[in-house]
């Protein structure tokens, strides 16, 4: 079984989950219109699930995924999640020096001047920017 | 309306007040359009509690402005970093991105801007002398006819799914299912909310453009840094002439190109309901479908950008006809546009040109000065981005990210936005690994909620019946286009492919 | 906080220190947000900024405006529920819209009308139904019947309490209308143009239309006749016992110091009675505002909610 069967497999499966458990409780039913809010997703789930099917025995696409790359991918997913969290509950003009500061670590940036620049001069800039000129609430 | 009611109203535009109002927008406009993560229809949002204080043809005048001069900017995110902030930027990204990497951001960005003023231009002009029988033309195009004509512009755009159908069938249908997330367009009930009442709206649009298509690609290409720091993009010293700008006669061999996509976006944008990023992404792909050698697009053919700029723009003035006539917009940024009108205690609708003809024909007079102010803004401009975009790929990207998070919490309102961008990051991240095709997957969430909502309102016009549309030609003729022009661009192509 | 805020506290600090000249019993603390339950560009958002805008130039209070869209101001009302109830956070949204969401799905909200303290209704949009001006039928009562003989006449709508009056009618006359959803009042004005719908419910929008001689009005939804077409008899007076009445209106959460209600209330009262809100809601929706303050927006919800349940039982 290659990656790619593996993956199609995946994905057919959440489509047949997501048409019969998700799709009942989550879309109410409606007895009158010619259209009913089910429609459009029974269809969109139809398609995923029959082509998912016809891609599972036919394609030969060969994937390829690099470790080392993934786990780069999930860790700079952690900082946007965690970062965004700290500027909601603690303010932006704190964290979001400290995310754009933890990004460029994490991009292998070491000269100071740039990391003043990029990590205090600009998102201070922005938060000025847009509270006190735009007059638009940030956190 | 006389004569001297017109030429009243183009003076108007003139006055260097106005000039001055009009130009300042343009600059705001493809600044803040060009930031990753805010956008053009963002700075239309900041732009608006500017021009409270304004009398109606300033304020109009500045509003026009920023609109046209965020055309532009859109797309030099797009073109430089491979980070469109809207879909129909990312139509621009296709071909404009490898000229980059070739070295060539300036000469990309160049035919953008020209092409962008082409079709811009070309549709002000169709806007200032026919608008009127350009209405009544539209009116007659109903939701059967709009929902045929959505068929076709799916079928056109199917030519772009790549080489896997079935990939391009699962990407049409996930952003089809992400569209249908929220209340129903039908009978206003709740779809996939899964406790989240924030999600009532379904996922907020700025969210999923500038996660999936800008997020997504910064997250990719952090990932795959390694060791030494970069400058975001290099451009080599001594180029020559022919790589840093667009000539005449590169210019001259897309008018072919730049007229249809001229054609197609005044024509979707004269008829509410599809968008500029239908309109983009048409002409692209009867662009390449068209080529003689179609094997050349996606690697830095000028034409795919002369496709794209002249389509999307020509749908910013064409918007103005149903705007003006009818009060309806267009587009989200035609939305903020009407705002702007009743605030301005301007009502759009049939008495406007009577009532308030000088006042109109002054709104086009700015619209051609903007124009010419976005060609010259334009130039002075690029060269400027070029400069500040070879800056370490690490400023340029933790700057660009700071910039999506804020733009995002703006446009939606909250933290709540911002994390659903995060998700559709990763959902681009995830497709763009396994090779399904995003720029469909967008296209089709974008276009989603449009094509259910005409879906309903076809079925219950007919009634049920598919007989019944007899009744209605033009559809007919659109479903036989659709079904002619996906075997034609689509199967016959293949065919010859494969026998190649 | 802000440059601007500390300027402005400091300023009204001074003002308070001179003796004899406060008046304020109640100012707030900081800025007061005003939260709009629909995104920017709307009516709601117009008219919000708006009321914004004048309470800041009368009372020198600081009021930042925020959109919070989502389900006709149902995500606006979930968080505005949870907030601290000390007059800084006021949200609006539009009373129709809040009823039905609690009349069809009231149990999986987090709020109930008596969780907010209302302060004030702005204006009452004008709905009515109208037609093209050369259809072969003058009022909503021929349109039924016409309708009823032709096997189902095709009616433009924007909203889920057009589209149950219309199944009630359906129900009781078996005049089979045949609806068809719109976005916009726009939208279907632009239908009722081009000849693809032969009768729509509109707000406003189509006034313009009606002095053109484009358009002509078959009834008014709404409780009484508009002045701008005294003739127009409504639904009701035409025997069909049903009506829709959005109001945009404000709403703090429950629990205000009543010193407090009392200044926000008479803060937006003199806001809305302002000539640049009197203008804007001219041109905005084309009728006058009408405030009926704080237990008037309070009794209108409730009786509007029982309006909404007796609604949907008729339409099933």
């Amino acid at each position: 079984m290659t990656a790619e069967r593996i993956y199609t497999a995946i994905l057919v499966f959440l489509g047949l989950g997501f048409l019969f458990i998700a799709l009942p409780q989550q879309v109410e039913s409606v007895g009158y219109g010619r259209i009913v809010p089910a429609t459009v997703p029974t269809i969109a789930l139809w398609v995923i699930i029959i082509a998912g099917i016809v891609q599972f025995f036919t394609s030969k696409e060969c994937i390829e995924l690099h470790l080392a790359d993934s786990f780069r991918v999930i860790a700079f997913v952690a900082i946007l999640v965690v970062a965004v969290w700290l500027i909601e509950k603690f303010g932006f003009e704190y964290f979001a020096p400290v995310f754009a500061l933890s990004i460029m670590l994490f991009m292998g940036e070491r000269r100071w001047y740039w990391l003043l620049f990029a990590a205090f001069v600009m998102p201070l800039g922005i938060w000025f920017l847009v509270e006190n000129v735009l007059n638009r609430v940030l956190p | 309306m006389d004569f001297a009611t017109i030429i009243a109203g183009l003076t108007d535009a003139l006055t260097p007040l106005n000039l001055l109002f009009v130009l300042a927008g343009v600059f705001v406009g493809q600044f803040v359009g060009a930031m990753p993560g805010i956008g053009p229809v963002m700075a239309m949002a900041i732009a608006i509690p500017f021009t409270f204080a304004l009398n109606p043809l300033p304020a109009i005048g500045f509003l026009v402005g920023v609109n046209k001069g965020g055309l532009i900017g859109g797309a030099i995110p797009a073109i430089l970093l491979n980070t469109p902030g809207t879909p129909d930027a990312a139509a621009t990204a296709i071909d404009g991105y490898p000229l980059t990497k070739q070295g060539k951001p300036l000469k990309a960005m160049k035919m953008a801007l020209y092409a962008s003023v082409t079709g811009d231009t070309f549709s002000d002009i169709v806007l200032i002398t026919v608008a009127a029988p350009l209405a009544i033309l539209a009116l007659q195009l109903g939701p059967v006819e709009i929902f045929a004509l959505m068929v076709f512009a799916f079928s056109l755009i199917s030519g772009l799914i790549g080489d896997s159908i079935s990939r391009g069938a699962i990407a049409t249908a996930l952003g089809l299912l992400a569209a249908t997330v929220g209340l129903d367009p039908e009978h206003s009930t709740p779809r996939f909310l899964f406790g989240m009442f924030q999600l009532y709206d379904g996922f907020p649009i700025a969210s999923v453009a500038i996660g999936s298509l800008a997020v997504s690609e910064i997250t990719l290409r952090v990932a795959r840094m390694r060791g030494k720091m970069r400058p975001a993009v290099v451009i080599p010293k001594n180029q020559t002439k022919d790589q840093k700008s667009v000539s005449f006669a590169e210019y001259w061999a897309c008018r072919f190109v730049l007229l249809r996509g001229s054609l197609i976006g005044t024509f979707i944008g004269a008829v509410p309901g599809m968008g500029s990023t239908a309109a983009a992404f048409m002409s692209y792909a009867s662009t390449k479908q068209t080529a003689k050698d179609p094997s050349s697009f996606g690697k830095g053919d000028l034409r795919g950008i002369a496709a794209t700029e002249s389509a999307n723009s020509s749908v910013a003035g064409a918007d103005f006809i149903p705007l003006l006539t009818l009060g309806l917009p267009g587009s989200a940024s035609a939305a903020i546009m009407i705002g702007a009108f009743l605030i301005q205690g301007i009502q759009p609708g049939p008495l406007l040109f009577e009532q308030q003809g000088q006042l109109v024909y002054g709104i086009f007079g700015a619209m051609i000065m903007a124009n010419a102010c976005n060609l010259l803004c334009g130039l002075f401009g690029l060269r400027l981005w070029s400069k500040l975009i070879t800056a370490p790929e690490s400023v340029v990207f933790s700057i660009a990210l700071v910039l999506c998070v804020t733009g995002v919490y703006l446009a939606t309102g909250g933290a709540f936005g911002v994390f659903v961008m995060i998700l559709f990051a990763v959902i681009g991240v995830i497709m763009t690994v396994l090779r399904y095709p995003l720029v469909v997957f967008i296209i089709a969430f974008f276009l989603g909620p449009r094509f259910e909502l005409s879906l309903g309102q076809t079925a219950t016009i007919l009634r049920g019946d598919v007989w019944n549309l007899a009744n209605h030609p033009v559809a007919v003729v659109l479903f036989a286009m659709s079904i002619f022009s996906i075997y034609w661009l689509g199967i016959k192509k293949r065919r010859r492919k494969a026998s190649d | 906080m802000k440059l601007t805020t500390l300027m402005k506290t400091a300023a009204i600090a001074t003002m308070i220190a001179i003796p004899g000249a406060a008046l304020a019993q109640w100012a707030p603390s900081g800025p007061i947000t005003l939260q709009i339950g629909f995104g920017a560009g709307g009516s709601t958002d117009t008219l919000g900024r708006a009321i914004a805008a004048a309470v800041e130039e009368n009372t020198g209070w600081d009021v930042v405006v925020e959109n919070k869209p989502g389900g006709g101001g149902v995500a606006m009302l979930s968080t505005l529920v949870n907030a601290e109830a000390d007059g800084s956070k006021i949200g609006m949204g539009v009373t129709v819209a809040t009823i039905m969401n609690l009349a069809m799905r009231g149990d999986k909200l987090p709020f109930k009308i008596d969780s907010f303290d209302h302060l004030a209704t702005v204006v009452l949009a004008p709905v009515s139904i109208i037609a093209r001006a050369d259809a072969p039928y003058d009022t909503f009562a021929e349109f039924v019947a016409f309708s009823k003989e032709n096997g189902g006449s095709l009616m433009g709508f924007d909203g889920g309490p057009q589209r149950l009056i219309m199944q009630s009618i359906n129900n009781t006359t078996g005049s089979q209308v045949e609806l068809v959803s719109n976005q916009s009042g726009a939208e279907i004005i632009k239908g009722l143009l081009g000849g693809q719908l032969d009768a729509g419910f509109s707000a406003g929008e189509h006034i313009q239309y009606l002095e053109s001689g484009d358009l002509k009005m078959l009834g008014v939804a709404t409780q009484s006749r508009h002045p701008y077409s005294p003739d127009t008899e409504t639904l009701v007076e035409q025997g069909y016992p049903y009506s829709v009445e959005p109001y945009f209106y404000l709403a703090a959460p429950a629990g205000l110091d009543p010193e407090a209600k009392d200044a926000l209330a008479t803060a937006i009262d003199e806001a809305i009675k302002s000539d640049a809100l009197d203008e804007l809601i001219e041109n905005v929706m084309q009728t006058k505002a009408s405030n009926l303050g704080p237990e008037g927006t309070e009794a209108k919800l409730n009786s509007g909610l029982a309006d909404a349940f007796a609604l949907i039982e008729a339409a099933k």
